[in-house]
Formats: structure tokens, C-alpha cells, sequence
């Protein structure tokens, strides 16, 4: 390894970290979206969601999986790191996105721009 | 990246998806490989940490019989719903894992938080192994 790799790991600590993309369902709400999104392990303090320019990330990190004097066997690896974006067109009012983290479960509420919710007009007779 | 509320283009982070990446996500869609499961051993208990975002508590069943551990429950989904994505596991579940050794099914515990459920099983005494002495004659 050169000199430099190790310079950028350290300026990176979490390079060498699983890094998955989480599972994610998506619903239509009368009045925008609603995103669920999967991250076991997580705890709210470990759990960041960014918006910026018009794309949402959420990574959320757990803690390391490992129990002192046991052996891990078979299927014994979980994510360290969960991160994923969404961008968000202008029909999101992201100045009205919700959150909400339960169980693992983080769940975004994405409201409607006013514009693009469907709007009466009222028709005034004469 | 998902754009809504078009989400036609789907790219993972990294804007490649790895191998392990692609296979973790297709196993845990069938109702006997859910939820993903973890297992840690040594010679006198098990540890099986279980995968189950969003669901609490009383929504698992956990079942022991001598070495395996049986996980079932059910994540119903509103049909009433109209969803534009849907990657999260849904329906009844039932998945065996089968441990290392026979456990004692009074002394297992069991405890929920933050969607992972983590299962102590102490091995059955009598399955333990045993140093046998050698008789010097």
C-alpha cells in the first residue's frame, strides 16, 4: 500500500465500512408521498437525512454486530452502514418533508407542492 | 437515486450495485429466508440476532424445539394503499434456524429494540461437552 492510500483512509475512517442500500417502499398519500424506509440496527442518534439541492439522503450507521467469545457463524454479517438518495422533483414541498423513526423504521412523509396538488376553481356564476 | 415522484431511474449509491449488495437483497424476500438472520456460538450459548425493521414486540413469535428456533409472524400490508415502490418484505413469514447444539427452550430470552431481535439459547446441560478423566492404573 502507498503512502498515499493510507493518507486517504484516514482522512476517510469510514471507507472500509458495508455500506448498503436500504429497502424501501413508497406510497401514494392523498396529499404527497410516503416513503418507509428499513434500517435495523439504527438508532435515532446514529441517523442522519439530509436535503440539499433537491436530493434526500438518509444514512443511518449500527453498531458493530459482535458478541465477545462467540464464534460468528453462517449469515452473521449486518450492514454497518445504510445510505441512500431520492431526489425530489418540484411536485415535493420539501420544506414540508416529515420524519418519523420507529423500530428500525424510518418513515417519510413527503407533501405535495401547492401546485401540484389538484386545486378547485370555483366558478362563480353570473 | 429515486426520483419522485417519477421514480423510473433507480441507481444505488455508489452508482454501482456489488454482488452482496444485489444478494442481500433477493434473499430476504421469501417468507422461509425472512427475516436475515445473524448467529454467534460458543460451547455454551447461541446468539441469534434477527432483521425485522418495523415491527414491535408482540407481532413475533419465537418457538424453540431442542436445536432449532422457529421465527413466524406477519407484516400485513394495506391492499387499500397505492404505492408507487414496494422493495420491504410483506406477509407471513416462517423461517427455521437451525443452532449449533440443543438448547434448553426454558432459559432462552429474548428482547426487541430498534427493529433487530436478539435470542439468547443456552445449550442444554447435558449437551454440553464433557472433559472425560483418564484413569492412571
Amino acid at each position: 500500500m502507498t503512502t498515499d492510500a493510507i493518507q486517504k483512509q484516514e482522512d476517510t475512517p469510514q471507507a472500509n465500512l458495508r455500506t448498503y442500500s436500504p429497502r424501501a417502499d413508497i406510497y401514494k398519500r392523498e396529499t404527497g408521498y410516503e416513503a418507509q424506509i428499513e434500517l435495523p440496527g439504527v438508532v435515532a442518534e446514529a441517523l442522519d437525512i439530509t436535503l440539499e439541492r433537491g436530493v434526500l439522503t438518509v444514512r443511518g450507521q449500527t453498531k458493530v454486530a459482535s458478541y465477545e467469545g462467540y464464534e460468528a457463524l453462517a449469515g452473521a454479517t449486518s450492514p454497518l452502514v445504510y445510505e441512500r438518495s431520492f431526489r425530489l422533483t418540484e411536485a415535493v414541498n420539501d420544506e414540508g418533508v416529515e420524519a418519523e423513526f420507529k423500530n428500525g423504521l424510518l418513515t417519510l412523509v413527503l407533501p405535495k407542492a401547492k401546485e401540484a396538488q389538484p386545486r378547485k376553481i370555483p366558478v362563480v356564476l353570473n | 437515486m429515486l426520483t419522485f415522484p417519477s421514480l423510473l431511474n433507480v441507481a444505488r449509491t455508489g452508482s454501482v450495485a456489488r454482488l452482496a449488495d444485489v444478494d442481500r437483497f433477493l434473499k430476504g424476500l421469501d417468507s422461509a429466508n425472512y427475516p436475515q438472520v445473524g448467529l454467534w456460538a460458543n460451547a455454551d450459548e447461541a446468539i441469534v440476532r434477527a432483521e425485522l425493521p418495523g415491527f414491535a414486540a408482540g407481532d413475533i413469535e419465537v418457538e424453540v424445539e431442542d436445536s432449532a428456533l422457529r421465527l413466524s409472524g406477519e407484516r400485513a400490508i394495506d391492499q387499500g394503499r397505492e404505492y408507487l415502490r414496494r422493495e420491504r418484505f410483506s406477509g407471513p413469514f416462517d423461517r427455521r434456524v437451525r443452532l449449533p447444539f440443543a438448547v434448553d427452550a426454558n432459559q432462552v430470552k429474548a428482547s426487541f429494540s430498534d427493529g433487530i431481535l436478539e435470542i439468547k439459547l443456552p445449550r442444554v446441560e447435558a449437551d454440553k461437552p464433557r472433559k472425560i478423566p483418564i484413569e492412571n492404573k
